[in-house]
């Protein structure tokens, strides 16, 4: 207990004491400074920009800051969001009154309760401009709600109504913090800590990025890119089967409710950031990493003078997409009722399903194994319209991805004959699955009808329109001794590699058939 | 001074053990479930428990006490002079004897709730779970329970027919994500699969405990007999989001009806309400 090394530097130590300290004293000392230094802060978490900011700022430091700080003060940083009237996001909203204004403090009586505690509020006084503030205090039984600020509180007379906006997008975010942010980052860039993990294989989808607005499975007509309510609902409750995203099913109601509305916050916030990069483009730097020509007079046009048009022409295109999205007018419903689902019917899905018409076997395969001869081509980058380096098919976010299996049973997007029929008729969002609403609503029903045959039956028919699977010898007819010739080469495709049915008509579509594919996108 | 303080320090500990035995009945420290399992096999897994935290307390309170005893004499004793021992051959047989009969005792003793919650089936099939109790195939993946249950009225009646139901997707399977419905007063079974990693299936009120083998179905059955909703957590460390893994176990009366209903919901095509399931049912009912 008398020997050890001094501890020299310990914070606000007094150094006649310290002489008598110990190796032990000092460790239990700076243990006890530990909460002080990791604990009791509260993190402030930061959005952070799109990569291509950093290379604005290098040419036009006016347009960097700019868009910064509009996303600032429209947005807020993750700690004191920001709830913008000009976004369809329900924020949260309870109207109250004023009680008693003193000093920096209000007290306001609220007529209903808040599901949650209220941090950071914007308060809006009749209809003055929203101000934020925090809360200080709340009584439940008496609904009274103080709140304070950094100077005087404007002067009003008690009575005077007002509205404090934002306690669910508050929800929402803790909420998101809790379960979301880990893989979906604090952004929504898809990038958060554990995201990494999932970024090793080759085909896992990654976390969505919501920066886009693009989500995959959403039940909007093809060519309305948001997601509605439901759909987030509905990935966040099911999860997304065959990924990472697991199932979040026991949150209770208002609690799923918060996190969509972060979720479209985050999506709003970055749908914005992206287009007013994208109006901002000519100050980008040039490919040999110069500043544009005329860089002064086109900062001066795009930074300064047309910005906050450009940002209200964002704001609005994008609110009017989600709005759209809610719109019933919009939703992927079918007309007539599912076709039974017979032998018959799966036959004609069937044929569908390798008609050069529809062509799901271009992609899918002749077996439904996601093996299409469509992936060994080299697809276009379609924002450079360079070519991939390697072939194989790609979503929007540039990931290598894979059609589905059909044969495994598991449908991301729903086993709902309704889920299936919106991905035929919709396709999937972001990626080369393409919407088929052109088609005739009953061969879309066949198709859904065959679609989820194959993992029970397979997905090879006789000419009898029975269905037989490899080596399930329930339906094989034995009178027909080709069929289970077809059956073993199906099964295992790599036995002989001259005799691969499955590849001769996939082969042909591949020449004939990419250019319509495309435009299908 | 030290001998004193030695004294007290081996002294403390048994009247802790005991305090904290006498208090715990009301500080609510017991098993979930407000002290009651949901199966009768739970509730004798419980007796076992008590029974041998009682033989080791027992134990433990005599061991420090004795311990404490002769330290105490012996700091009195200022006039004898330590001697040194061989021991005492008598005493050592005693105290192997003695210990090895309460194991044993204990051995025998829990064989019986063994052998019911995990061998039993496998010796005689006529009284363990009988095929007919088959309920649900829960397959644990990082991080979620996915459950796949057999076409409402589906009766197996024998185990190969189960083995072939496991092997593959079957017509009319109904599925479900982190909630699993079981039978009540009734043995329900099921088979337990892993996707990726190990997990285990885990519900405390029911004393269930089950570690889920990636390419293996492991059958487990228990026969709850409170109504209610359980929680299921993992208990085996899968991955960063282990914690992630919750789920629920509801017992219900009318296991068949539910399932149809769950069932009716999967087949909902947009058009035709989706059979006893009333109209505005949720869009995101199904997985």
């Amino acid at each position: 207990m008398t020997s050890g090394s001094r501890l020299t530097c310990g914070p606000g130590s007094d150094p006649a004491e310290d002489n008598t300290l110990t190796t032990r004293h000092s460790i239990l000392r700076l243990l006890a400074l530990l909460p002080l230094v990791v604990g009791c802060a509260d993190y402030q978490a930061e959005f952070v920009n799109d990569e291509r900011v950093a290379a604005l700022e290098t040419t036009s430091s006016v347009a960097a800051t700019n868009l910064t700080n509009s996303l600032n003060t429209h947005f807020g940083t993750p700690n004191a969001l920001v709830a913008w009237g000009a976004l369809p996001i329900e924020f949260g909203e309870i109207s109250g009154t004023v009680l008693s204004a003193t000093g920096n403090s209000l007290r306001v009586s609220l007529e209903s309760d808040p599901p949650t505690a209220l941090n950071h509020v914007a308060v809006v006084l009749e209809t003055k401009t929203p101000q934020n503030r925090m809360a200080s205090s709340y009584d439940a039984d008496t609904r009274i709600l103080t709140l304070t600020e950094q100077e005087a509180a404007p002067a009003v007379t008690p009575g005077t109504p007002l509205r404090l906006i934002g306690h669910k997008l508050q929800a929402g975010r803790r909420l998101y913090m809790r379960h979301c942010m880990h893989c979906h980052g604090v952004t929504g860039d898809g990038n958060g800590p554990t995201a990494r993990y999932i970024r090793n294989h080759r085909f896992n989808p990654l976390p969505r990025d919501y920066r886009r607005g693009l989500f995959k499975f959403t039940s909007t007509k093809n060519g309305f890119y948001a997601a509605r309510r439901d759909d987030l609902r509905r990935t966040i409750k099911q999860g997304l089967a065959g990924t990472y995203m697991p199932s979040f099913l026991l949150l209770e109601p208002d609690e799923l409710d918060a996190i969509i509305e972060f979720v479209r916050f985050l999506a709003m916030r970055g749908e914005i950031e992206r287009r007013l990069l994208t109006h901002l483009a000519p100050l980008m730097p040039t490919d040999d990493g110069n500043p544009p020509r005329d860089l002064q007079s086109l900062e001066k046009e795009l930074a300064v003078d047309t910005f906050n048009e450009a940002l209200a022409d964002a704001a609005s295109l994008v609110a009017e997409n989600w709005t759209s999205a809610e719109d019933p007018e919009n939703l992927v419903i079918p007309t007539t009722a599912r076709l039974p689902d017979d032998e018959k019917s799966r036959l004609k899905g069937r044929n569908l399903f390798i008609s050069t018409k529809i062509n799901c076997a271009k992609c899918h395969g002749e077996g439904g194994r996601g093996n299409g001869g469509f992936l060994k081509d080299i697809q276009k980058n379609p924002e450079t319209q360079q070519n991939y380096p390697t072939p194989g098919l790609r979503d929007a976010w540039h990931k290598m991805i894979q059609p589905r299996n059909l044969t495994s049973g598991i449908y991301r997007g729903g086993r709902r004959p309704l889920d299936v029929y919106r991905r035929v008729t919709a396709g999937i969002k972001a990626t080369p699955m393409a919407g088929f609403a052109t088609v005739p609503e009953t061969d879309r029903w066949h198709i859904v009808n065959y679609v989820l045959s194959i993992p029970i039956d397979g997905a090879f028919f006789d000419e009898h329109g029975h269905q037989y699977h490899g080596g399930d010898d329930s339906h094989a007819d034995h009178d027909h001794p080709h069929d289970h010739e077809a059956d073993k080469s199906d099964d295992k495709p790599d036995d002989k590699p001259d005799d691969k049915p499955d590849d001769k008509p996939d082969d042909k579509p591949e020449t004939t058939q990419p250019k319509s594919a495309k435009d299908k996108k | 001074m030290s001998r004193i303080f030695w004294c007290l320090f081996f002294t403390v500990w048994p009247i802790i053990a005991i305090v904290v035995c006498a208090i715990s009945p009301a500080m609510d420290w017991a098993f979930p479930g407000n002290r009651e399992a949901a199966t009768p096999l739970g509730q004798r897994i419980d007796d076992l428990f008590y029974l041998i935290t009682g033989i080791v307390t027992v134990t433990f309170i005599g061991t420090m006490g004795a311990l404490s005893y002769v330290l105490w004499k012996g700091s009195k004793n200022e006039d004898e002079k330590a001697w040194f021992s061989h021991g005492s051959h008598n005493l050592e047989v005693i105290w192997t004897i003695v210990p090895a009969g309460v194991l044993l005792f204990i051995a025998l003793y829990q064989i019986d709730v063994w052998a019911i919650y995990r061998v039993r089936d496998h010796e005689n099939r006529d009284v363990g779970p009988r095929p007919s109790h088959l309920v649900a195939e829960v397959t644990a993946r990082q991080f979620e329970w996915r459950i796949r249950y057999p076409k409402p009225g589906t009766k197996f009646t024998t185990y190969k027919q189960i083995k072939a139901w496991l092997a593959k997707p079957h017509e009319g399977d109904v599925y479900a994500v982190n909630k699993l419905f079981v039978h009540l007063n009734r043995e329900t079974l099921i088979y337990l699969k892993s996707a990726d990693v190990q997990h285990a299936f885990f519900v405390p009120d029911l004393r269930v405990k089950q570690d889920a083998m990636p390419g293996q179905s492991i059958d487990i059955w228990f026969t709850v007999n409170k109504s209610g909703k359980f929680n299921l957590t993992c208990a085996e460390l899968c991955g960063w989001g282990h914690y992630k893994m919750r789920g629920e176990v509801e017992a219900v009366e009318d296991l068949e009806a539910k399932v149809k209903e769950l069932k009716d919901l999967q087949d909902y095509d947009g058009v035709t309400p989706p059979g006893t399931v009333p109209a505005g049912a949720s869009e995101e009912a199904t997985p």
